[in-house]
């Protein structure tokens, strides 16, 4: 047995010889200086015995009986839905640029005459008007410049 | 093909491709999933079997492509691929974890730090009891890789069971 295991560990043994080991090695009947081996072959053979659940087959044909076809959905919901963001986005510029392209530039026509100064009572009127604007920006920077200054007061007591 | 001839002729395969696939996805859902997509891709195509030259070799080559793009996948799920990565799932389960004693439990996890050839020609041959010729046809690989890869596979376990010196399981 000593031969057939080094043969076995040079990958020179048969099947049948393999089979031989396999029995061996599953037997009460192992001699002390091989007994380091013995659970990879009982390994072997436990491992032999694994088996598919019961229900498998049932399941199997009903699914076979039923046409199922294997359709990965995983796959293929992202890639629709990708495939429907690109197409979206594509039409959306498609109708962008085909609307610009076909509508004429449009121009306002304005009719600057009714804002022309024609005597001088309305020229004051115009003048004072602007004048009025100016005035109230100016004092508000005016009236903040003196809010801010009036925050630093008690600061410049303890300066003095 | 009837569902008779399915029965009698292609369903005494099912443990063996289970067992296959279990061992590249370590997943036993998942293994039990994989058999049934094999079985239905068979079933649909059954008018065009004369095409199929070995059946059981057949199987076992569309049971090896899918564990291994559902356990890529499943990795691309959690993390991306990296360059040369190992497919096998290499941390334990929760029932390794828990029965790590056990002596099964040992060469289980020594086998599968085995490389992925090296472990599937190991189960095909030595679990499975596949001739060399019948090995390479699953795989898609020479003889002579086959047989490189039993000779390295074995020695790698016997150097490591040397190591660890199991007790053996008693009969």
């Amino acid at each position: 047995m000593k031969n057939l295991i080094e043969k076995y560990f040079d990958g020179k043994t048969s099947l049948q010889e393999e089979a031989e080991l396999r029995a061996y090695f599953n037997s009460d009947q192992v001699e002390e200086s091989l007994q380091q081996y013995q659970p990879l072959f009982q390994y072997f053979k436990n491992e032999k015995e694994v088996q598919l659940s019961e229900g498998f087959e049932a399941q199997l044909f009903e699914k076979m009986e039923g046409g199922a076809k294997v359709v990965k959905m995983k796959t293929w919901r992202p890639n629709l839905l990708r495939i429907a963001a690109v197409g979206a986005v594509l039409l959306a510029a498609f109708l962008y640029f085909y609307e610009n392209k076909n509508t004429p530039p449009q121009h306002a026509q304005i009719d600057w005459s009714k804002y022309e100064v024609t005597n001088e009572t309305m020229a004051l009127k115009e003048t004072e008007k602007a004048f009025e604007i100016l005035a109230s920006s100016l004092n508000k920077g005016k009236n903040k410049t003196a809010k801010e200054l009036a925050k630093t007061e008690p600061a410049a007591k303890y300066l003095n | 093909m009837d569902r008779n001839e399915f029965k009698t002729s292609i369903l005494p395969i099912k443990n063996k491709l289970f067992r296959f696939s279990l061992n590249i996805l370590n997943d036993v859902a998942e293994a039990e999933d994989v058999v049934q997509e094999v079985f239905i891709k068979l079933w649909n195509r059954r008018d065009q079997m004369d095409q199929i030259n070995n059946t059981e070799a057949w199987c076992m080559r569309v049971t090896r492509n899918l564990s291994i793009d559902k356990m890529r996948s499943k990795h691309r799920r959690l993390e991306p691929m990296k360059e040369g990565f190992d497919l096998k799932d290499q941390s334990p389960t929760p029932f390794q974890k828990t029965a790590g004693s056990d002596v099964f439990s040992k060469i289980k996890n020594l086998m599968l730090q085995l490389p992925d050839k090296q472990r599937m020609v190991m189960q095909l041959r030595d679990i499975e009891g596949l001739t060399y010729q019948e090995v390479a046809d699953a795989l898609e690989i020479s003889l002579d890789q086959v047989k490189v890869n039993i000779y390295r596979a074995r020695l790698s376990m016997r150097k490591k069971l040397e190591m660890i010196n199991l007790t053996p399981k008693s009969i």
